[in-house]
């Protein structure tokens, strides 16, 4: 018996321009939590990140027809939040800066940082505490540094999928995910247990 | 293989080709320092698997399927209003439309001193018809030949035309 080949993104994507609804519906419950994920970890706000993957989603629902398969559809999908994130950065506070092709580019929580959440000798944090610790750590690294970060550590995303969505080189990726690592080597190793 | 061409970040990269990750697993089993370094990327690395994600709120869905039906509520008016269903053309069309009427407008303008003149151009031409009907008249062949005379025709004509009033 042959086995039904299953269908990938970019036919789901063609059936939803041929107007297949539903294919959109799938593309949808498919992506929503990923983007949302990298929303809020981009953002740190789950407000902000929710309506921000919704406009998400409204853009691919209106420019459909826009869509041509050179690249993944995750990677567009990946590319159109990532705008849509920066543009609320900028809008929130237009002096930050946000480049992700930026070395000098800011991090999210520039006047709180986790030394806030300093650790005592004999203190066990509890596991949101550990959460809070760590997101401030990721908040802080600048955009260059924290954008890669979240995309290969939490999004599972290979280098070249990242390396697409910022528009920059796989190179460019790798030396910064190295530098991201050492910064939060850093940061929390006063969180590490020995 | 020796400490300085260990890259311990490098361990960790998905695209390490197995005989560099094995040679650098030969490394860290007999260096101490390069084991301690890896040993600390590890725990980095498990302590940034303790940042949890978010979960969508329970009414995330159904916002955004609001959102859809109005866009599509905004999309089938602007439909109505289109050629073809190809929406962009709508404003487009209705801009273009603004468009002509204006330019055609401002291209008009400047003809209507042209119709003045040709209305006066014509009125002179009648007057100068006159004007050689009265010369006819005044069968003075001579006359045409002094051109001063030709420009006091203008003269002539008034005084024949108030001439024609009172007979």
């Amino acid at each position: 018996m042959i086995e039904a080949k299953p269908i990938d993104d970019t036919e789901w994507m063609r059936r939803f321009q041929s107007g297949d609804e539903a294919a959109f519906e799938r593309l949808f419950e498919k992506y929503h939590r990923p983007i949302i994920s990298f929303c809020f970890r981009f953002l740190g706000d789950k407000e902000q990140s929710e309506e921000i993957a919704q406009e998400t989603f409204l853009q691919v629902y209106r420019f459909a027809e826009g869509y041509r398969p050179l690249a993944k559809f995750s990677t567009w999908l990946y590319t159109i939040a990532k705008n849509l994130c920066l543009n609320r950065l900028r809008k929130k506070d237009p002096t930050l800066n946000c480049d992700l092709n930026n070395e000098d580019s800011q991090g999210n929580y520039l006047e709180e940082t986790i030394a806030d959440l300093a650790p005592t000798p004999d203190h066990e944090y509890s596991q949101k505490q550990l959460s809070e610790i760590v997101q401030k750590a990721v908040g802080n690294l600048s955009a260059s540094l924290r954008a890669p970060l979240i995309l290969y550590r939490y999004q599972e995303l290979s280098h070249q999928e990242i390396a697409e969505i910022l528009g920059c080189t796989v190179t460019a990726v790798k030396l910064r995910l190295h530098r991201a690592i050492r910064v939060l080597e850093k940061e929390l190793a006063p969180y590490m247990r020995e | 293989m020796n400490c300085h061409e260990v890259n311990e970040i490098a361990y960790f990269d998905q695209d390490l080709p197995e005989d560099s990750r094995l040679k650098i697993g030969d490394h860290l089993a007999a260096c101490e320092k390069c084991a301690l370094k890896v040993a600390r990327l590890k725990k980095t690395e498990a302590l940034l698997g303790a940042w949890k994600s978010v979960e969508p709120s329970p009414d995330f869905k159904k916002k955004f399927w609001s959102k859809v039906k109005e866009n599509q509520q905004t999309l089938s008016w602007k439909e109505r209003f289109s050629w073809s269903g190809l929406d962009l053309f709508a404003p487009a069309s209705v801009f273009a439309a603004i468009l002509i009427v204006v330019t055609s407008f401002l291209i008009r303008a400047p003809f209507q001193p042209q119709e003045q003149y040709q209305a006066v151009l014509s009125e002179k031409q009648a007057k100068s018809a006159e004007m050689v009907a009265l010369v006819d008249l005044l069968e003075n062949q001579e006359m045409l030949m002094d051109a001063d005379l030709l420009l006091e025709m203008d003269l002539l004509l008034d005084i024949h035309s108030s001439n024609l009033e009172k007979s």
